[in-house]
């Protein structure tokens, strides 16, 4: 028997013979291919063996038989069309917005309390306190707990120089307003207990105790505003921040899905 | 719908035996097969003509090799389990190999050709099914497995190989009348010239 390289006369080794014996088997070579490979069988009887196990392996496979459906694989409605695509395509856009409203509002929120608070004041405190720490009053605390006091030792404050009474229907208007909505009415002897701090009232005149508190009051409340601004702000911030994040989750997902159901 | 339909009746049995003989498990092969359906008629825009029967094989194949895929990632049972059991659905024999005789197959036969085919690596499986059995020529083989003419031929030819391996081993399973054949490829003699 000859070896696999060498070559009969007609020019083809056993190893060619062999890697076209499927596609000889098949008639999927050209006139001249057969013909070749059809001279060397006839001098190659290892060849021509191996060539009969192939047809007769070609034709056992072709006899098996096909099997049955075990059930129609019709289609009972149209398939909907995957939504697959738009939805990542929602899902994406709504996460490119979200993720800028965190950003826009991660901006604000780190603007804002510049803009709106005044030097000294707490203002993510109490905010009741603010009056009473940003005005001519030097209190310094704004987490007292009697937070109605110190709000209320304004009008107190006020008429202190003052008989009782005398001054504090005119400074109260300018604070009542805000230490009645919150604090019940102070007792007069607020100032000794809250401001320790606190000048003696004797050394303030009334009119300007009056005018600066007024003053105070309307920051204070721009305060209040501004307070409630920011933390309103940071919690938008803290909610765009999680949608972002969740969207951001589900477009992957969908993407993902969108993937592996592509034919 | 209907005029798919009528392609799906057409087709549907080509494309649930390609997909059993490749996943060798009815369930996975009918999911196979129904999912490839929903993708031919969602896609139905991409056909842009030729044989309808190649580019429907082609998406059992794509469905197939992904299944396969996971399958290789979560190993489960074997892959050698194929439906020609006893208790399995009586299998429709149809004459799928045009021109010689058909060689009448015993289920121990049947069964041992399907493992053979279990043997052979993927893409080599598939050559053999979409020609021997499909009865496929290499170009809808080329355009179903989207590889060349050459790469058919190869996969084919050493499929066939690996198969007449497979069967020479299990000589005692073949009919008397072609069980010499592989005989003398057992004793390793070469044959005596046939003249």
């Amino acid at each position: 028997m000859t070896s696999g390289n060498t070559r009969p006369d007609n020019g083809i080794t056993h190893e060619q013979v062999l890697a076209e014996a499927a596609s000889y088997l098949d008639g999927e070579l050209s006139r001249e291919e057969s013909a070749r490979i059809e001279a060397h069988l006839e001098t190659c009887p290892s060849c021509r063996q191996v060539l009969a196990t192939l047809r007769v392996t070609r034709q056992l496979v072709r006899s098996m038989p096909q099997a049955m459906v075990p059930r129609p694989f019709t289609l009972e409605q149209a398939p909907r069309r995957s939504a697959l695509p738009a939805l990542f395509f929602y899902l994406r856009a709504a996460t490119g917005l979200a993720a800028a409203a965190f950003v826009a509002l991660f901006a604000a929120t780190a603007t804002l309390p510049a803009a709106t608070s005044t030097p000294g004041a707490p203002v993510l405190q109490q905010p009741r306190q603010a009056p009473a720490a940003t005005g001519a009053l030097e209190r310094p605390t704004a987490s007292q707990p009697a937070a109605g006091a110190p709000a209320a030792t304004a009008p107190a404050r006020a008429a202190a120089p003052t008989p009782l009474g005398a001054q504090a229907p005119k400074a109260a208007p300018a604070d009542a307003a805000r230490a009645a909505a919150t604090t019940p009415p102070a007792p007069t002897r607020a100032p000794a207990v809250t401001s320790p701090t606190a000048p003696p009232p004797t050394a303030l005149p009334a009119p300007a105790v009056t005018a600066r508190e007024a003053e105070a009051a309307k920051r204070a409340a721009e305060t209040d505003q501004g307070d409630s601004g920011v933390a309103l702000l940071a919690s938008l911030q803290a909610a765009a921040g999680v949608l972002t994040v969740s969207l951001a989750i589900a477009t992957a997902a969908v993407w993902l899905a969108h993937r592996r159901r592509s034919p | 719908m209907q005029a798919f339909n009528r392609l799906v009746i057409r087709h549907q049995q080509a494309a649930y035996d390609l997909a059993l003989r490749m996943l060798r498990d009815q369930d996975s092969a009918a999911d196979a097969t129904q999912d490839a359906f929903i993708s031919a008629f969602t896609h139905l825009s991409q056909f842009r003509g030729g044989s309808f029967k190649a580019w429907l094989l082609r998406i059992v194949l794509n469905q197939v090799y992904n299944r396969l895929r996971k399958q290789r990632r979560q190993p489960s049972e074997s892959l050698e389990a194929m439906s020609y059991d006893e208790d399995a659905p009586v299998l429709h024999i149809h004459d799928t190999a045009p021109g010689p005789e058909q060689v009448a197959l015993s289920k121990e036969l049947m069964a041992c050709i399907e493992a053979g085919l279990g043997t052979l690596p993927p893409d080599q499986r598939a050559a053999v099914i979409l020609s021997d059995i499909q009865g496929m020529g290499y170009d809808e083989i080329a355009s179903v497995t989207g590889t060349s003419l050459g790469t058919v031929k190869s996969r084919l030819s050493r499929g066939r190989m690996a198969m007449r391996g497979y069967l020479a081993d299990h000589v005692e399973l073949l009919p008397p009348s072609i069980r010499h054949y592989f005989e003398r490829i057992e004793s390793g003699k070469s044959a005596p010239s046939d003249g």
